[in-house]
């Protein structure tokens, strides 16, 4: 028996090697029973940040961790036990092994469990999203870096502050079902973040930008630094106008509000059962059956969204079941996400649609600057904030924008507005456009998977144009910078 | 587990519930004793016992749902939390000043709370009002009686006698029907003395109706509830006919209609059973027999493929079980009745084997068909699914019993739509008679040994019994007659 032995956080490995995650997951299999189910998965992680707030750096970490869930159902009756750890010796490995096995005989349910079926097994596909430029960071060089972002809010008086974080993690599961068959899953991720909002001292404006994709390299901390100062500077003292409707330009960052709003409501299971929503058509009454909008136009033809998980921009880790689909195809709704349940029995399919929450929206070619030529008079929407549903069958929203609200007259930005509570529904907005950007990645907030389904479901990837749409609805003024 | 607990308990009663609230639930439930003083009205504090009752209820009967229902458990008392807090809800109540609006609603929180004497302080100062009381408010507070625990047979009569002096017009109609009330609560009270005497004297009220109130609206509902009483109260009369043919079976029948209602004797009605009626036999492309585990045949493989033959057996004493739909657990609702409920297919299964366990010549045959899939699987072929309901009935619940499973056809919406449509199988067709389909998930059939309907029903607790006698008394007039 080996005995635990303490590692420093200073001296560990970032991630833990493929040979050791195998070390473990066969040294943890010798102390299972080899009947019923067992499921062994490991994920380490890694994540390096650095914060400021007014032009001063306010804290930098460093965090790591692992976590090893075993899994074991034994027998027909259902007793079933999970336990997680974090350490990696032999002695620990095998007291946690000792206790799910326990705690599965002991939870087995007699009377209450139905014969089991066989569960399916799905195909996983994903993209390459491991960048070493962002998993070789160093505190240094993100230290250097935040010191030359603040450097140009600092020197014209403004006041800055962000974020930038770079995480990595690997994972692998090894799986026996309660008929022998083996299956293994596994791979690696980074993600690099940055968000910078820049301030007036007096609170007269605020810019803000951000990005983030698996690459640090194309983050381009430098390129939001100076996209946030700018939208700040220009939006100092806005006036107030009327709300109304507008012929307004939605910023890349503002439009993926919108589509996630649609992407989020594109459950089939809904309408089928006849439950009010945007995609429920009707009863249709030659087979007694309420049938969706599927195959129906929902948006302007010039929009397709669909998301390849193979693809590097908009790619995810591999997860069973989840491949390349097509929601809207130049216009038309032709994919909606269903369950096993009803993909099994309703349309007698192999595989269910699962939601995810990355997509790409097919751009157009016109550049922003070229929209506000051709406006009239409008706005430009730079980004929005807090977002709620108010009414789920028409799908409409309501929030206020942000960080830069511009009046277009005659072709060009006159003055900074202020900021405007809007409440419109995103298939109003998709049926009314005017003109289309090229489609780029924007923020997509991440939340850090500590095993491998949050890992797996983690990671958004959106890349949407900017927009240019008519009357687009605008509530009321809001008075807050 | 404990986080999908906790949601489901939020899911239920609409609160989420603290970690440390939830640890004492889960090993106290159903004794938790929340505040009750904090429910700003009393339907809520109502609520609340009832809840308390019904977990345990639930907790008590899970496994036993499986047995015939004893009428005891009915009767059962009232958990004793329940009744603490219907008393914490009315501590500070006074009958002499409450609002007289929802009085059945105080009234049942009283009951509730033990408090019989200030329940008919209420109604007495209800019905004294000035208001004028319809007699549908008297109908509100008689179910509040009629649902209580216990059985308050004489509190119902105190209340019916004070109502027919302060209701009026208290028809004829409205007083057979509160008699039967009675008679139904003496039943679940085991008081067969005073059922016997309540439908009695209901027996001598409906001779003395003349055939225009019997064909009345108000009479019909009234009419069918005592035809099912009468039929309860006369069982033996009933199984005595039964035991000597099925035609003396079915003039029995006819008898305690024409005393009771007016028109021709309904045979395709659900509450009379189509007694008499001739089933086609039955078809199918997968047949099964079950067979019995030995050192060879594994515990899931009690089954073999079998070649068709004529079901119903003719010559022998047939149930034939509709479990279409797959019955699993994980059964999904589509298509109507695909999910039966896991429960229910369980209680049938239990069933089954209970009266196979009485009556070994009684030919059992499982009728199924296929949906493409058998629970959260994925599709399987027709073939592979038949085996798969032959594993599950036959094998994993080891039924007693021949599995019939139909190829359903069925084709597929236009469009990206490509929903399946099934077809209606062969036996859904031909098991329809009088525009009645009697081949629904659930529906249970006692054929005798001409091909002839003497009994059909969706096995309930209740009825197992009655059932377990009806078979008796068709065996027994089988051997008779051999």
């Amino acid at each position: 028996m080996t005995e635990p032995k303490i590692i420093s956080p200073w001296d560990a490995p970032r991630l833990l090697t493929a040979t050791e995650a195998e070390r473990i997951i066969s040294e943890t299999k010798s102390y299972c029973g080899s009947d019923g189910t067992l499921g062994i998965s490991i994920v380490s992680w890694w994540a390096g940040s650095q914060r400021w707030a007014r032009n001063r750096a306010s804290m930098t970490s460093d965090q790591r961790d692992i976590k090893i869930v075993i899994f074991r159902k034994i027998g027909d009756a259902g007793g079933h036990c999970e336990a997680t750890t974090n350490q990696i010796d032999s002695a620990s490995l095998r007291g946690v092994a000792k206790y799910v096995e326990l705690y599965a005989r002991r939870s087995a349910k007699p009377n209450g469990i139905d014969m089991a079926l066989q569960r399916p097994h799905w195909n996983s596909a994903g993209a390459p999203v491991w960048s070493d430029a962002t998993f070789n960071r160093s505190i240094e060089e993100n230290g250097s870096l935040v010191h030359t972002l603040t450097r140009r809010a600092e020197d014209a008086g403004f006041l800055s502050a962000g974020y930038i974080e770079s995480y990595g993690s690997n994972y692998i599961g090894w799986n026996r079902d309660g008929w022998g068959r083996v299956s293994r899953i596994g791979g690696e991720v980074t993600q690099a973040q940055c968000s910078i909002t820049v301030r007036h001292p007096k609170g007269t404006g605020s810019g803000w930008a951000g990005n983030s994709s698996f690459d640090f390299a194309q983050v381009d901390p430098a390129k939001i630094a100076e996209l946030a100062f700018e939208k700040c500077f220009t939006s100092i003292d806005p006036v107030r106008i009327e709300p109304g409707r507008y012929q307004t330009i939605l910023e890349p960052q503002a439009a993926a509000t919108f589509f996630q709003g649609l992407i989020g409501a594109l459950s089939r299971i809904y309408p089928e059962r006849g439950y009010p929503g945007p995609f429920l058509l009707g009863m249709d009454q030659a087979v007694s059956r309420f049938r969706s909008k599927l195959g129906l136009k929902i948006v302007d033809e010039r929009i397709t969204i669909q998301h390849d998980p193979t693809d590097p921009i908009v790619g995810t880790l591999a997860r069973p079941g989840v491949e390349k689909v097509k929601w809207v195809d130049n216009g038309t709704l032709v994919t909606m996400t269903n369950t096993p349940g009803h993909a099994f029995n309703e349309l007698v399919s192999q595989t269910p649609i699962w939601p995810r929450d990355s997509f790409k929206v097919s751009g157009g070619n016109t550049a922003v600057d070229d929209m506000i030529k051709s406006t009239k008079r409008g706005l430009l929407m730079s980004r929005v904030s807090t977002p709620r549903l108010v009414d789920s069958v028409s799908l409409l929203y309501t929030g206020v924008t942000r960080d830069g609200l511009w009046l277009i007259e005659n072709g060009r930005i006159t003055k900074a507005v202020r900021n405007f509570r809007w409440t419109e529904s995103p298939l109003f907005i998709l049926n009314n456009i005017e003109e289309i950007g090229v489609s780029v990645p924007v923020f997509s907030p991440v939340g850090r998977g500590v095993n491998a389904s949050s890992l797996q479901n983690s990671l958004v990837n959106v890349v949407v144009p900017a927009l240019k749409v008519n009357d687009f609805s605008f509530t009321s003024t809001v008075d807050a910078i | 587990m404990q986080k999908c607990l906790r949601i489901v308990w939020a899911a239920v009663f609409g609160v989420v519930i603290p970690g440390s609230v939830y640890g004492q639930t889960l090993f106290n439930s159903p004794d938790t004793f929340p505040n009750y003083s904090a429910y700003q009205y009393i339907d809520e504090c109502v609520a609340a016992a009832a809840r308390i009752t019904s977990e345990a209820d639930a907790k008590s009967s899970v496994w036993r749902d499986t047995l015939p229902l004893e009428d005891r458990e009915r009767m059962s008392d009232v958990p004793v939390n329940a009744i603490r807090a219907a008393q914490a809800c009315l501590v500070r109540v006074s009958v002499d000043t409450l609002s007289l609006d929802n009085t059945h609603i105080w009234a049942s929180a009283l009951l509730m709370a033990q408090r019989d004497h200030d329940v008919e302080k209420l109604y007495r100062r209800f019905f004294d009002s000035p208001v004028r009381r319809s007699p549908e408010e008297f109908v509100k507070m008689l179910n509040v009686y009629r649902t209580s625990r216990p059985i308050r047979l004489e509190g119902v009569e105190r209340l019916y006698q004070f109502a027919l002096a302060n209701v009026s017009p208290d028809s004829v109609v409205r007083q057979v029907a509160f008699r039967l009330i009675k008679a139904d609560m003496a039943r679940k009270a085991r008081n067969k003395e005073m059922k016997n005497a309540l439908l009695r004297e209901v027996l001598s009220i409906t001779d003395t109706l003349s055939d225009s109130v019997k064909s009345s609206d108000a009479y019909r509902l009234v009419g069918l509830f005592l035809y099912e009483s009468v039929r309860d109260f006369t069982e033996q009369e009933g199984l005595d006919s039964l035991s000597i043919s099925l035609s003396a079976y079915q003039s029995y029948l006819g008898g305690i209609w024409s005393r009771v209602m007016v028109g021709p004797f309904p045979h395709n009605m659900f509450m009379n059973n189509p007694v008499g009626l001739e089933v086609p036999p039955l078809e199918g492309d997968f047949w099964y027999r079950s067979v019995k585990a030995t050192q060879s045949v594994s515990a899931v493989e009690r089954y073999r493929k079998i070649e068709p033959y004529s079901r119903p057996v003719k010559g022998k004493i047939n149930l034939i079980a509709f479990l279409q739909g797959g019955c699993h657990a994980s059964s999904f609702m589509i298509r109507g009745g695909r999910n039966n409920g896991n429960m229910s297919c369980w209680r049938i299964f239990s069933a089954i084997h209970r009266m196979k366990n009485v009556f070994p010549d009684l030919e059992v045959t499982v009728v199924s068909k296929t949906y493409g899939s058998v629970g959260d699987a994925p599709p399987v072929g027709p073939s592979e699914e038949a085996d798969t309901l032959a594993k599950y009935f036959l094998g994993y619940h080891r039924l007693p019993a021949t599995l019939v499973v139909s190829k359903t056809e069925f084709f597929r919406l236009a469009g990206l739509d490509q929903r399946r449509i099934d077809s209606k199988t062969a036996n859904e067709s031909n098991y329809t008679l009088n525009n009645i389909s009697y081949a629904t998930p659930g529906s249970i059939l006692l054929v005798d040994e001409a091909g002839r309907i003497v009994s059909q029903w969706n096995i309930n607790r209740d009825e197992e019994s009655t059932i377990r006698r009806i078979i008796a008394a068709v065996f027994s007039r089988l051997a008779r007659e051999r």
